[in-house]
């Protein structure tokens, strides 16, 4: 079977395999409609899901009506070189086993970055048909295409849509059941399709796609293809097929991918010329002043700071406080075992219903007790976590539908590119002040491994989440806007040297900021409804299990008694270094496996008056620096992997600990007190 | 100029690309005859200008040979770059002219070549073209033609000339968004980032990038 150097995983495998006529492969640029037509096009029944080794999402569904074929959505893509993680997995997906039909979307005003994709399509000799959606803004730009003109060039159906009102879809429907393969055919000059011509009869009949564009893809610098194909080649074909790459190279000085991409624009340029004719002027939108006004770098702020604090006021505050509280206070409540008395609802009643089941203490205690699968496991990860999961969802819906996200992160970024990130980097961490954890899956949203690394090394040491926030707040307001502006100001200082030094010291690339920018538009409710659901499945099923896995580790150290022991072991630093009281090492403790008990604790010191201001703002800095929850830390394994995950933690504690004294050796120094 | 003199320094080019840039100085002799160098008039007067000294079995280039070859070198490639460039001559054809006119350019002419060009950084068949004095001024006395996009300001619109980067990804990037020499953009704003607009589609860019793309300012 072919594909075994490319990643395939046995679902979309199976779907390709399904003998219920050809399956529908959704391609196209981002920012085109695709999902929204995806949705249109497909039943109740949709699975999204992780593509195998990567942090793509890639959906499959059945389409509507009576023959149920599969229908694939694949990332949006600007070309099919397996340059990024997202053209990589669509184009595994093409290159896959099984009959497959392609509907290529298409933002009609963008026609030739689309045409782009549909030549190398016209390449594989995949029928297709191409939809030209998104026929509103083009007018709007007082841009109009020659529909019949382009399907006679390509020789495919071109059907215009408007998804999001639903125009043209039942002519969509009907032409899938008719495509045609391409017949737009890029000439690349004479050096290069001598070297096509010289490949082509070397390779295998038998491809998934026509030799012409795996000939292609070998001069444009496809390695996994050449890798593909040294398998299958005799050993002299493929001598042929690499003298004839090298050969072709030496005829040019720029790269082989490149020509081939300047050739390939060309061509479509002119194509997109002769079916497109600007018919008005275009009439400034106001969605276009807005959207620019959104990026300005004067006027922008404001506005970007209206929608952090809107972000912040829904998932930090409703979310994360006021849904928070009801879930965990009134619906879940505690046990008699895990915290003195009974209260809410859930996990009394649970607690009942096992007392009397089983007649075992301990088990009874595993479930129900203090550290308890149920009483804080399950209680954690579904009263605490997931409101604010859920909430963040729809608000990351609504800024990346709308088209403000990349806005947003043009004005982060200058900020962000002194600690090695760029602007993207701005939703994790604002996601951080409402939880840790759930911010640590959002750095999948960054390009490089480097940086997605730096951002979850900075969440881990300096992003307090919600929970902890509220009690610093209180206690250093006890004190006085000095002791805030000092904690700030160190906590803030550190997390910008350490992702200054980390940016420099750490191997890996920095990313090009090179980012499209959509027209600001109405985002679908529907579609952020939908967006919402499925990635909230998501995450429970790759999250829950660690909140339990935490709560295991931790019933077992209280059943060993090792977590007394682990204090004990904590306090010398704590006395000694940061001259705090001994029970503080407690709440530093606490802290890692819950940590807003870790600062309430804290709190209970200061109240009982068992640490004055000096104190009480080394202790506050400390916690703020030292190390994230249980639940984050096994986040961090699972998506950097444990060394690093140990890594960073190794790192973070010393650290914290080293900050602190040093902070507090500078305030005995100079004899402040707060 | 002779013919003779032009041959000269002629040599003299081949001989910096084969010592200084390909690495092989000294250059063995046979070496100098396959690539066509052995004429003994022309070694001779090469000996005499001290560009090379000749023993038994090599060909050393000197220092003042090797000076005065990045001279000839960066002459050459402003020239090729002038004629693809502002005179559209297509790629590969300008070779044969810029030999000729190489030798005609002064200094001064060259430094304002140089400057007019935006002080590209390689020739259009991507030899690096060493930097001058006026490169490292970043010179703007005579008004620049071709420039890098960080120079254009918002409203003002540019066409692109070529793209000055070896990382591939960046290239397909740009490429696959539309930007390749050619294209038309449009300047939106400069700060806090790059943002252009190119045929319908809007794009930002850091510096770093921008600072890749040269363009030739044109007036809408």
């Amino acid at each position: 079977m072919w594909g075994f150097k490319f990643t395939m995983d046995r679902q979309t495998t199976a779907m390709l395999q399904e003998d219920q006529g050809p399956q529908i492969l959704l391609v196209g640029n981002p920012n085109v409609g695709k999902s929204v037509l995806f949705n249109l096009l497909t039943g109740t029944y949709v699975n999204v899901s992780n593509y195998p080794g990567t942090t793509v999402e890639v959906s499959r569904g059945r389409l509507k009506g009576p023959l149920s074929r599969p229908v694939i959505d694949t990332p949006g893509v600007n070309s099919l070189l397996p340059r990024s993680e997202d053209e990589r997995v669509t184009r595994d997906i093409l290159w896959a086993e099984g009959q497959k039909v392609v509907l290529q979307v298409a933002d009609a005003k963008n026609l030739p970055r689309a045409l782009q994709i549909t030549t190398q399509l016209a390449e594989m000799g995949i029928p297709m048909v191409l939809c030209l959606n998104m026929q509103d803004e083009a007018a709007q730009r007082g841009l109009e295409i020659d529909v019949q003109r382009l399907a006679e060039l390509t020789g495919v159906p071109v059907v215009p849509t408007v998804a999001v009102e639903r125009r043209g879809l039942a002519r969509l429907l009907a032409s899938v059941n008719d495509p045609q393969p391409c017949r737009l055919q890029v000439p690349f000059g004479h050096t290069l399709e001598q070297a096509i011509a010289e490949i082509e009869p070397l390779l295998p009949e038998t491809l998934p796609w026509a030799r012409r564009a795996v000939a292609i893809a070998l001069l444009s610098g496809d390695q996994d293809m050449l890798a593909e194909l040294s398998e299958r080649l005799e050993a002299s074909s493929l001598r042929q097929v690499r003298k004839a790459l090298h050969r072709a190279q030496e005829h040019f000085s720029e790269p082989l991918s490149y020509v081939i991409s300047k050739a390939r624009q060309e061509f479509v340029q002119g194509v997109a010329q002769q079916v497109t004719r600007r018919v008005a002027v275009p009439r400034p939108q106001w969605a276009e002043k807005i959207g620019r006004t959104c990026m300005h770098p004067f006027w922008g702020v404001p506005i970007l700071i209206g929608v952090l604090v809107l972000l912040y006021e829904v998932v930090g505050r409703f979310a994360a406080g006021t849904c928070v509280d009801w879930l965990e206070g009134h619906l879940f409540g505690t046990s008699v075992r895990s915290a003195g008395e009974a209260s809410g609802i859930i996990n009394p009643f649970l607690e009942r219903v096992l007392a009397t089941v089983l007649p075992w203490p301990t088990v009874v205690d595993f479930f129900v007790g203090p550290y308890g699968m149920i009483t804080m496991g399950l209680t954690y990860s579904l009263a605490i976590v997931l409101p604010i999961v859920f909430f963040f969802f729809i608000c990351f819906g609504f800024l990346e539908d709308s088209g403000y996200l990349p806005r947003l992160t043009i004005l982060a970024d200058r900020a962000f590119k002194l600690m090695g990130l760029n602007g993207k980097a701005i939703l994790p961490m604002v996601l951080g002040l409402g939880c840790d954890t759930m911010a640590t899956l959002t750095t999948r949203i960054l390009e490089t491994k480097k940086q997605r690394l730096i951002a979850t090394l900075l969440l881990a040491l300096g992003v307090p989440c919600s929970a902890q926030l509220g009690v610093i707040l209180a206690m250093a307001a006890a004190l006085g806007w000095q002791a805030l502006l000092l904690i700030g100001g160190v906590v803030g200082s550190q997390l910008l040297l350490v992702g200054y030094l980390a940016g420099k010291l750490l191997p890996g690339e920095k990313a090009d900021f090179i980012i499209e920018i959509p027209p600001l538009r109405w985002p679908q409710i529907g579609n952020i409804a939908l967006k919402t659901l499925q990635r909230t499945e998501w995450f429970l099923k790759e999250a829950v299990p660690l909140f339990l896995l935490g709560t295991l580790v931790l019933w077992g150290l209280d059943h060993l008694g090792w977590l007394d022991r682990l204090q004990r072991l904590a306090r010398p630093v704590v006395v000694h270094v940061l001259d705090l009281p001994q029970e503080a090492a407690n709440a530093f403790l606490i802290g890692f496996l819950r940590r807003d008990y870790g600062a309430a604790g804290l709190l209970q010191l200061q109240q009982r008056g068992a640490m004055d201001g000096l104190q009480t703002v080394v202790s506050l800095i400390t916690i703020t620096l030292f190390v994230p929850c249980l639940a984050n830390f096994l986040i961090m394994a699972k998506e950097q992997g444990w060394k690093r995950a140990f890594a960073i933690v190794g790192f973070i504690i010393p650290f914290a600990f080293t900050v602190g004294g040093v902070v507090n050796l500078c305030l005995r120094t100079l004899n402040l007190n707060f | 100029m002779s013919v003779r003199t032009k041959q000269v320094e002629h040599a003299h080019y081949r001989l910096y690309v084969l010592c200084e840039e390909q690495g092989k100085n000294p250059l063995s002799l046979e070496e100098a005859c396959l690539e066509g160098i052995m004429d003994d008039e022309i070694l001779q007067a090469l000996v005499e200008q001290d560009i090379v000294l000749v023993d038994q079995h090599h060909i050393h280039l000197t220092e003042h040979g090797r000076e005065e070859g990045l001279h000839v070198v960066r002459r050459r490639r402003l020239a090729a770059r002038l004629l693809t460039d502002v005179l559209d001559f297509p790629l590969g054809t300008e070779d044969h002219d810029a030999h000729e006119l190489e030798h005609s350019l002064s200094p001064e002419v060259t430094r304002s070549i140089c400057t007019l060009l935006g002080h590209p950084r390689e020739s259009p068949t991507g030899q690096p073209i060493p930097p001058g004095p006026c490169c490292k001024e970043a010179a703007r006395e005579v008004p620049r033609l071709i420039m890098p996009l960080t120079e254009l300001r918002p409203g003002e619109e540019g066409r692109i000339a070529h793209i000055a980067t070896r990382h591939h990804s960046r290239l397909d990037r740009l490429t696959a968004l539309g930007l390749f020499p050619g294209s038309r953009l449009w300047v939106h704003q400069v700060s806090p980032a790059f943002v252009i607009r190119c045929g319908e589609t809007d794009i930002a860019l850091d510096r770093e990038v921008a600072q890749d793309i040269y363009v030739r300012r044109m007036d809408s």
